[in-house]
């Protein structure tokens, strides 16, 4: 008779711990299986390395320009090994904290790797091959996803997606980052600022495909001035190792480009290749996601997905909102669906890119007629003060019958900080206020968030610092 | 452990009496068997136990009134103890009964939102929520923004669908209510005094002129069925935008039946065979030859339906108005339309009606010549988009056609049907066709054939 859990989770990421720990917390019995180290993607091969390499750059950006501030400096070589050192204890301080959590809060934690069977219980392989069977009233599915990859570039030698690149002890002097999306542009932006030079390659006519344009266009001109060589409208099609661990790119129309590195990034897929679905009632779509209702059910009783999976925007915090969402659901509470159009975004490139609800052309092309107010960074006095000038708020707001601007619809922003200050724009969008309703509120001086508050003014059709 | 709670016994019912109850504390009770009596504006009915047990608390004493959704006893499990000995007086004694599991609360039964594919639930069974007085369930996941939209403008939030995810209420949905003028909470919150033009404050959404009472009136309370049938009224207003077309109907062809039968029908059935059985029927099968009168407006759509739920307009004298509904009406001939529309007016009379027999409906019938009107513009009982009036039948002149060639004046039986319709589903063509159909099949039709 395997152990009977009120809840049995696979996988051990961002969706699958909130949920262990958020039903825990309820006083659910819980089951958490996972293959390798808990935190999943996200804190092991994913944001949080990442960001932490983006502070590197941050640094490097800061002491360049410490001497605009009155400190003399030089600036010395990047000792990049003591970057992924520092990297490393991050994220093992976090693992240790999230290992303490599920000790904690009695969590039961199984590693290996967990299959499905149709009784509704599952199946952990250890790595040593021991085979133990949980069962679980309810079962939820989260097993994330891994880097796509291009046939001819599969990881090996120069080639790496995000798993490689996080790993790397130097910085290559040359790098052709495959994909202009936003992991892409986080890379581009990163190891620019680290001080190589960084080609992007990206198939569609622009970068960050599906931003805003007048956000896009604030990215692009800030990588120009790192440098950065953006070649869009370009199909990779092979590369040819040159044997002294370089390799020549093929792409576009005939071009080529000899780098040190090729970062692979042209997306995610969902990883459901190890949960042994076919067997069971869960449908799998001809793309590889768990096909869940709103709800996160999957297609059999009592059994659901979350996180990368299944086929919603794949961010941690969208993982950690359907984790709830399910457990509440497993506790017989009233809850609401994700509101998928309005979760927050946030690309950590340099400058940051941060936004909530649809940007203008989505708004209008989804039937809206829209007011809209643009602010530049430029004249706001902290922004000054920081030296990071470059970005704008723009707020899309539905446009009254009589022209004023009525409901918030999106909150758009792009530089210093704005994934830190959406959190004023997440809720006006979230709670449909409309620019009147915000503009009564107040906003610190000085500081970066007052160009929210001073973009909603302007929508009022009023203002003080335009 | 269930608590039994006051159900919804219909869309206008608030509060309710408990007249009765059948089980005394420490009696066993089966499943579905009858709990107590409750009595409310339109209905007498019986409430059965949800579950199998032991009554192990009485909550609300015989007499009392309570809410929709209070918690009226407990049902334990069989076995049980009772809660405490019954106390002598007091119904408010405090009651050591075994902690309840902390249940849930699910929503109210008219809340839109869809219920989740159900899982299994770890916890106990969601029971319904206590007593919801205000019109803002806090089980209902709102925006403050969409809270403050429902209270300022004293909306029912139970009674306004939800197009967001999950069927949350949006600010759109608030704003559409809003502007059909509709959905008021029952009873309809104060209007607001309107600001003065200086105060800067919004107008209220609907105004309406202070009525205050002095020294030479009265003041007679609205019932329950008063108020809320007003509001219904108001939001049909609100919703449909009401068209009036009539047709004068010849009955000498439905009295060449009616006169014959009616004897042997009174003897048979125990009450009087009317015009409105033959209306009825020929209202039923016009409906078919015109289905856009049989439907409800949705969103950017028709919905018609492929049965007829006829409803007939019963006063209560002149206490109220109920709707009871002929279901399946297009499947009933003649007679058993007769049987049926008496059964409903005279249990709708008597408050015996169950819930169920005054909810929905996809056409209404109000039958306005039984007190003598003969012509009457009545309002759309929504989400119908059809309402005919059945005025008073009088003998007048009319002109006739004489066999052989040449016409004639003769003294028949006449009387006007009179139907105000939902200009949004079809236009003036569509509702005249129906009507002269409707005409020409009373007019026409051999009806010894159907009694």
């Amino acid at each position: 008779m395997a152990d009977q859990f009120d809840l049995v989770i696979v996988g051990g990421g961002p969706g699958g711990y909130a949920a262990a720990f958020y039903g825990a917390s309820a006083g659910l019995s819980v089951a958490l299986v996972e293959k390798d180290v808990i935190g999943g993607t996200c804190l092991n091969r994913g944001c949080i390395p990442a960001k932490a390499f983006l502070e590197t750059a941050a640094a490097r950006r800061h002491a360049e320009h410490a001497n605009e501030f009155g400190i003399a400096t030089v600036v010395g070589d990047i000792n990049f090994a003591v970057a992924q050192a520092r990297k490393q204890k991050i994220v093992d301080g976090l693992v240790k904290g999230l290992t303490g959590l599920t000790k904690s809060k009695k969590v039961t934690y199984l590693l290996g790797t967990g299959s499905l069977n149709t009784d509704n219980s599952v199946t952990v392989t250890a790595a040593d091959g021991a085979v133990s069977r949980i069962s679980g009233r309810n079962i939820i599915l989260a097993a994330g996803s891994v880097p796509r990859v291009i046939p001819g570039f599969e990881p090996g030698g120069p080639v790496m997606t995000s798993d490689e690149v996080l790993m790397l002890e130097h910085i290559p002097a040359r790098i052709a980052v495959i994909g202009g999306g936003a992991i892409g542009c986080e890379f581009a932006s990163t190891f620019a600022d680290l001080g190589a030079q960084v080609t992007i390659l990206e198939g569609l006519p622009k970068i960050l495909p599906g931003l805003d344009a007048d956000l896009a266009t604030v990215v692009v001109r800030s990588f120009q001035k790192k440098k950065i060589d953006i070649k869009t409208g370009v199909g990779v099609k092979s590369h040819t190792p040159t044997g002294s661990g370089s390799t020549v790119v093929q792409f576009g129309d005939g071009e080529s480009i000899e780098v040190d590195a090729v970062i692979v990034s042209i997306g995610r897929r969902p990883f459901a290749d190890q949960l042994g679905l076919a067997s069971t009632g869960v449908k799998v779509s001809d793309r590889g996601f768990v096909e869940v209702d709103e709800w996160c059910l999957t297609s059999a009783a009592n059994v659901w997905a979350i996180g990368d999976l299944i086929n919603t925007p794949q961010l941690a915090h969208v993982a950690y909102a359907e984790a709830i969402l399910v457990v509440k659901q497993v506790l017989g509470e009233k809850t609401v669906p994700v509101d998928y159009d309005r979760v927050p975004w946030a690309i950590y490139c340099q400058p940051e890119v941060a936004w909530a609800g649809p940007g203008e052309e989505a708004a209008r092309a989804a039937g809206h007629d829209v007011v809209v107010s643009k602010h530049q960074f430029r004249a706001n006095s902290r922004a000054q003060i920081l030296g990071e000038t470059d970005g704008l708020v723009k707020i899309i707001a539905k446009k009254n019958p009589d022209g004023s601007a009525g409901q918030v619809l999106g909150v758009h922003m792009v530089g210093p900080w704005v994934t830190e200050q959406l959190s004023g724009g997440y809720l006006a969008v979230n709670w449909e206020a409309t620019v009147d309703e915000i503009a009564h509120f107040i906003q610190p001086h000085p500081s970066l968030s007052e160009l929210f508050g001073e973009t909603v003014m302007a929508l009022t059709g009023r203002s003080i610092n335009s | 452990m269930a608590e039994v709670t006051l159900p919804q016994l219909g869309e206008t019912v608030t509060e309710g009496t408990i007249t009765r109850w059948f089980k005394k504390v420490g009696d066993t009770v089966a499943a579905d068997e009858p709990l107590f009596e409750v009595s409310t504006d339109t209905v007498d009915t019986e409430v059965p136990s949800p579950v199998a047990g032991v009554l192990v608390e009485i909550r609300v004493q015989e007499g009392d009134t309570v809410p929709v959704g209070a918690v009226i006893g407990v049902v334990g499990d069989a076995g049980a103890a009772p809660a405490a000995a019954p106390a002598p007086v007091a119904a408010s004694a405090p009651a050591p009964a075994p902690e309840p599991a902390p249940a849930p609360t699910a929503p109210p039964a008219a809340a839109p939102a869809p219920a989740p594919a159900a899982p299994a639930p770890v916890a106990p069974a969601p029971v319904p929520a206590a007593a919801q007085h205000g019109s803002l369930g806090s089980d209902i996941v709102l925006s403050p923004v969409v809270r403050r939209l429902i209270n300022e403008n004293g909306l029912d939030v139970r009674a306004i669908t939800g197009t967001g995810p999950g069927g949350r209420i949006t600010r759109d949905d608030v704003l559409s209510v809003i502007e059909k003028g509709g959905a008021r909470a029952v009873p309809p919150a104060a209007p607001p005094v309107p600001a003065a033009a200086s105060s800067g404050r919004p107008a209220p959404a609907t105004p309406r002129p202070a009525v205050t009472a002095g020294a030479r009136d009265e003041i007679v309370a609205l019932s329950r069925i008063r108020q809320a049938t007003g509001s219904h009224m108001i939001m049909s207003q609100g919703v449909s935008p009401h068209a009036f077309s009539v047709v004068e109907v010849d009955y000498s062809n439905v009295d060449a039946t009616r006169g014959r039968v009616k004897d042997e029908f009174r003897a048979s059935e125990g009450f009087g065979l009317s015009y409105l059985p033959f209306i009825a029927r020929a209202v039923v099968d016009a409906l078919v030859d015109f289905p856009h009168l049989n439907a409800s407006v949705g969103d950017d759509q028709l919905v018609v339906h492929r049965y007829v739920d006829l409803g007939i307009a019963v006063d209560l004298e002149y206490n109220g108005l109920l709707v009871p509904v002929v279901r399946d009406a297009e499947t009933k001939r003649l007679r058993a339309i007769a049987r049926e529309i008496n059964d409903l007016a005279t249990r709708a009379r008597s408050r015996r009606l169950s819930p169920d027999e005054i909810q929905g409906g996809t056409f209404t019938l109000s039958n306005n010549g039984s007190a003598g009107s003969v012509l009457t513009m009545p309002i759309i009982n929504q989400p119908q988009v059809g309402i005919l009036s059945t005025d008073a039948i009088v003998k007048k002149p009319v002109v006739i056609d004489v066999p052989g060639g040449g016409e004639s004046i003769a003294i028949h039986p006449v009387g006007n049907l009179a139907m105000a319709w939902d200009h949004r589903a079809f236009d003036g063509a569509y509702a005249a066709g129906f009507l002269v159909r409707t005409k020409e099949i009373l007019e026409t039709r051999d009806w010894s054939s159907e009694v």
